[in-house]
């Protein structure tokens, strides 16, 4: 009996090679677009807690526009400025012969317009909390903008940081929504796992591989999550 | 006292699971495969002025649907663009069999963006595909899209299918494997020749005929415990005189 559900269950968790592709393919995106979206998120989110400037209301409601976008509309709009006939896409084509659309580098900036805006509001809200006599006392010591920001800012905003850069990493490992319309879903190139799940519950018949899917699903963001709390655990306690 | 809403939250949330089946009161509801969204529009919109009742339309692709209908949606109707989705229904006892009709026919033809250079010419078996484009070929995922396995057939037929396998760029439903060609972000597709008559962004390369897929027939059959004088109305009218020119309008065939 125990030998038959073992077996069952063997049955059960034996993830075939498509199924794998996908999973590798999630990881391989999100840790692309994390890499990739974290200096500019840095870099904007510093901006946006430091700086006044004119229009800043509007430039902020523009950036965390993918937030709030139903992701099949970020999807659509990606694939108007980056499609073959788009006004950046179109240029990109004319210029280099290389169509972006559905393709594995669409998958990544499908990621990271729908993780930006997170990763730059988790950085922003933790730089805004940085006490700025210290910035100032740095800076009557004679310490340059650019020392100031590399050994005072970012260390004292770092949880800020980590945190933001697994919510993308989290993010990027469920985008479905924009990565579909935008990057299709192409076995190997483009198709991440919540892309093959939604296949996989497409065709009658498949529940077993759905499940296998939503099981690793489950487990790489919970894990994700738990990593985030370890470390803003441990950056606190080391703050104390 | 926190325990007490959880404990209810969570049997509201199971509840939805021991739910039977129950006949559907809000009207009529139609389940058809994507490419036969604008016809059957135009069909149960005529139907919808005769009876004064309001018929929901659930487009997507046919594997889609009949998962769904396996899962405990109730539509009255379900066309099918193949018999395998709805084999797959009979054989779970959803459907009545008895009604199962063949309702149009439709066939396979490659087509391109407007633009392109490909000039339209008539079909030979010794047309070597791979190499009449470049780039991915969009057809519609063939696990559950009926247009995609059919061009998967054909390809097969014609024997580049493993050569093509990798160039796939499948779509979630036709006309999505349309849209992609429409857009330019391909060279070529495989769909169904009405998809490709209603649109004015691609043009037909050429026809395949259809010894190489077997044809295209829509099937349409009631679901199980929906059966009303009204549902009975509604699928004598789909394959009515009067909706035969409404589907010979939109280029089907019967």
């Amino acid at each position: 009996m125990v030998l038959r559900i073992k077996s069952g269950l063997n049955e059960l968790f034996t993830y075939s090679s498509s199924e794998l592709t996908a999973i590798q393919l999630s990881l391989k995106v999100a840790l692309v677009c994390t890499i990739i979206v974290l200096p500019f998120a840095i870099f904007i989110g510093w901006f946006l807690a430091r700086k006044q400037f004119f229009g800043k209301a509007f430039v902020e409601g523009f950036l965390h526009l993918p937030l709030v976008l139903p992701p099949v509309t970020t999807g659509y709009i990606l694939l108007i400025v980056f499609g073959a006939n788009g006004w950046l896409g179109g240029l990109f084509y004319d210029w280099f012969g290389i169509k972006i659309a559905f393709s594995f580098p669409a998958a990544i900036i499908a990621a990271i317009v729908v993780s930006f805006p997170l990763v730059t509001r988790s950085i922003r809200l933790s730089i805004e909390l940085v006490d700025r006599s210290y910035e100032e006392a740095a800076r009557t010591l004679g310490a340059s903008n650019m020392r100031v920001f590399f050994t005072i800012t970012l260390p004292l905003a770092l949880p800020g940081v980590i945190s933001g850069a697994i919510l993308a990493f989290a993010r990027s490992l469920g985008e479905f929504g924009a990565t579909i319309s935008f990057a299709g879903n192409i076995s190997g190139e483009t198709q991440t796992l919540p892309l093959a799940i939604f296949s996989a519950m497409q065709v009658p018949g498949q529940e077993s591989s759905t499940l296998r899917l939503v099981v690793v699903s489950v487990i790489l963001s919970l894990l994700a999550m738990i990593g985030a709390e370890y470390l803003n655990k441990r950056i606190l306690k080391r703050k104390i | 006292m926190k325990t007490g809403i959880y404990i209810i939250i969570i049997v509201f949330l199971f509840s939805g699971c021991a739910h039977k089946q129950k006949p559907n009161d809000n009207g009529l509801v139609l389940f058809c495969a994507a490419s036969l969204t604008d016809v059957i529009s135009e069909i149960t919109s005529e139907f919808e002025k005769e009876n004064n009742v309001q018929v929901k339309l659930n487009p997507a692709s046919s594997g889609t649907l009949a998962r769904q209908i396996e899962h405990g949606a109730n539509p009255a109707i379900f066309i099918s663009a193949n018999k395998k989705w709805l084999d797959y229904l009979n054989k779970l006892e959803l459907t009545i069999p008895e009604t199962e009709k063949k309702i149009a026919g439709n066939s396979m033809v490659l087509i391109a963006p407007v633009k392109s250079t490909l000039d339209t010419f008539t079909f030979s078996p010794e047309m070597i595909l791979p190499e009449l484009f470049e780039g991915r070929l969009s057809i519609g995922d063939p696990r559950h899209v009926p247009a995609g396995g059919y061009a998967v057939q054909l390809l097969k037929e014609l024997g580049c299918d493993e050569e093509l396998e990798p160039r796939f760029l499948p779509a979630k439903d036709v006309r999505s494997a349309l849209m992609v060609v429409e857009l330019g972000e391909v060279e070529a597709g495989i769909v169904y020749k009405t998809d490709a008559m209603k649109s004015q962004k691609v043009k037909i390369i050429t026809e395949f005929p259809d010894s190489l897929y077997g044809p295209v027939y829509y099937y349409m059959s009631l679901i199980k415990g929906n059966k009303t004088e009204l549902s009975d109305n509604l699928y004598n009218f789909i394959g009515s005189e009067k909706a035969l020119s409404i589907w010979e309008k939109y280029g089907f065939t019967h």
